[in-house]
């Protein structure tokens, strides 16, 4: 297989770096390096879109999630997707609508703005530097960990392999800015999809086919079959409070809100949402007939061991090669998006002559990446569960954002405050200094309801005052 | 003439709102999250999956339809 990786490697590192030199070329102004230019098409909005969205978590998460809980894998993720699309033809107008009126320089300076408060801004950036950094790292280790164990016989450590992503990633983003992550995003989106296809109908092949897996996986556990699953995980409030985090993404987290605003126009970005959707079940589908595989055959295997030999080790050495490649372009499809997003987002803080070089935000891109690569050495391998706290800690922020868009005066500070006490309340809850469970509920559920509900008063309030 | 589609296109949205709301109410109600059901199954595939596949077609189908009356400008003017 070794012969078959440094040929597909080679070839698509080729590619990227080529992307990378391309869009240097075409980049000639501040503009098009952080915004892209700010006019990108259906295809290249939606491929970039999806390609963030989906990631490490996507090839090596969900696989080993439906393995684990069964068929309500779907509704986690693939239905709670089938909501954000929806929302994003609401929230993307009201973005673009405030940012027409605007300078966009990210939306920590965004609500900074529209709130005329700086602790809004900050609050912001604190709550996706506190969960988005996390989030890069575990993908980061996910993958170095399954390189790792799977080429033991080359002996990387998987330091050294997170320092590769790590590096190619600062390379292509810090020469060709956000163009060269869009294009790049483009072939990693489309490998994802090809890739986990090849391996989904392979592993539907080696279970006798679509009948026969059923049957066999209702032989092996039935509870795979119906929610909450074997380990009652899938109960309605969690896979509630997952809904809202998840489809509160574009809303809450820069990478993805970036590109809504960089669409071409309100057309393109609506048929851009009813394509990610699309994606998005075209994408998951797949990874649940691994998992379903994985629940027949390695239904007591460690998470990285199953993915080694799902992804790998009983494929043929063609497409286990692909499926390395594969893994690679979905941690850096994601990673390379969020680490240059939480750069653009600190530069939108800093002063003007802070903010009109690029320095500024290739030293804050360097610097991220660092803390993610740090980060990555201690995290653990629960990918779609550690997945779920970033986008749950994220979502906090959602009805500050949302109250401040649908607005067009200042709204006070009772939001920017109670919004931080939300995200206090939620980072203690997960360290267990606080319950994780209110009243039956999840501790994200309560805090999503007692936001929401501070949002729509103090809209009300505010509303009365006119 | 132009305002009163815009408005029947607002309505239209509105009432997909709604209807969107109610597929994620079913969806997370017990009438589709029951413990251990796996019939009626459809092309084999347990209740919970099945339903939640066609759950989700919905609500992109939906997200079609909605991007179409907001229109171009997302306003819900019809000069397209």
């Amino acid at each position: 297989m070794q012969k078959w990786l440094l040929i597909v490697g080679l070839i698509y590192l080729g590619i990227l770096v080529f992307l990378s030199w391309y869009s240097q070329r075409k980049v000639k102004s501040q503009e098009d390096f952080i915004m892209a230019g700010s006019k990108l098409g259906l295809v290249l909005g939606f491929m970039t879109f999806s390609a963030t969205l989906f990631s490490a978590f996507t090839l090596m998460g969900m696989p080993d999630f439906s393995r684990v809980h069964g068929v309500g894998a779907w509704m986690f993720l693939a239905f709670s997707d089938g909501g954000m699309v929806f929302l994003i033809l609401w929230f993307g107008y009201l973005l673009r609508k405030k940012v027409a009126s605007i300078e966009f320089r990210g939306m920590s300076s965004l609500l900074q703005q529209i709130y005329g408060i700086k602790w809004a801004g900050y609050l912001y950036f604190f709550a996706i530097f506190i969960f988005l950094v996390p989030y890069v790292a575990i993908q980061i280790r996910g993958v170095a960990t399954f390189l790792e164990l799977g080429f033991g016989n080359l002996n990387i450590p998987a330091w050294l392999w997170s320092l590769g992503i790590v590096g190619f990633v600062l390379l292509y983003s810090s020469a060709g800015g956000l163009k060269a992550i869009v294009y790049a995003d483009f072939v990693q989106g489309t490998s994802l999809l090809i890739i986990v296809w090849i391996i989904g109908v392979a592993c539907l092949q080696n279970m006798g086919g679509w009948t026969e897996m059923f049957n066999q996986l209702a032989l092996k556990n039935e509870a795979l079959l119906s929610t909450p699953g074997p380990k009652g995980l899938l109960t309605s409030p969690f896979l509630i409070g997952s809904f809202i985090a998840i489809m509160m993404i574009p809303v809450t987290q820069p990478q993805l809100s970036t590109r809504l605003v960089i669409m071409k126009d309100i057309k393109a970005m609506n048929k851009m949402a009813v394509a990610v959707g699309f994606f998005a079940m075209l994408v998951i589908f797949p990874t649940l007939l691994i998992g379903f595989y994985g629940a027949i055959n390695y239904p007591d295997a460690t998470a990285a061991e199953f993915i080694g030999k799902a992804l790998i080790k009983d494929q043929s050495p063609v497409i286990g090669a692909f499926a390395v490649i594969g893994l690679f372009a979905a941690a850096m499809s994601t990673a390379d998006s969020q680490l240059f997003a939480l750069g653009n987002e600190l530069r939108g803080l800093l002063g003007e002559k802070a903010r009109k070089s690029l320095i500024t935000i290739r030293l804050a891109v360097l610097g991220f990446a660092a803390s993610a690569l740090l980060f990555s050495l201690f995290s653990s391998d629960q990918l779609v569960l550690l997945a779920r706290v970033s986008f749950a800690g994220t979502a906090m922020t959602g009805p500050l954002i949302l109250l401040g868009l649908i607005t067009n005066k200042p709204q006070g500070s009772f939001m920017v405050w109670i919004t931080g006490l939300g995200i206090i309340t939620f980072l203690l809850a997960q360290a267990k200094f606080l319950p994780l469970k209110v009243g039956g509920l999840g501790i994200d559920l309560f805090l999503f309801i007692i936001l929401g509900l501070a949002a729509l008063s103090n809209y009300l309030i505010m509303k009365n005052k006119e | 003439m132009s305002g009163t589609n815009t408005n029947r296109r607002r309505v239209y949205y509105n009432v997909l709102v709604l209807l969107s709301l109610l597929v994620v109410i079913i969806s997370f109600s017990p009438l589709v999250l029951v413990k251990d059901k796996v019939n009626p199954t459809f092309l084999n595939m347990p209740f919970a999956l099945w339903t939640n596949i066609l759950a989700t077609i919905i609500l992109v189908f939906f997200t079609f339809i909605g991007g179409r009356l907001r229109g171009d400008k997302g306003d819900f003017s019809s000069d397209n």
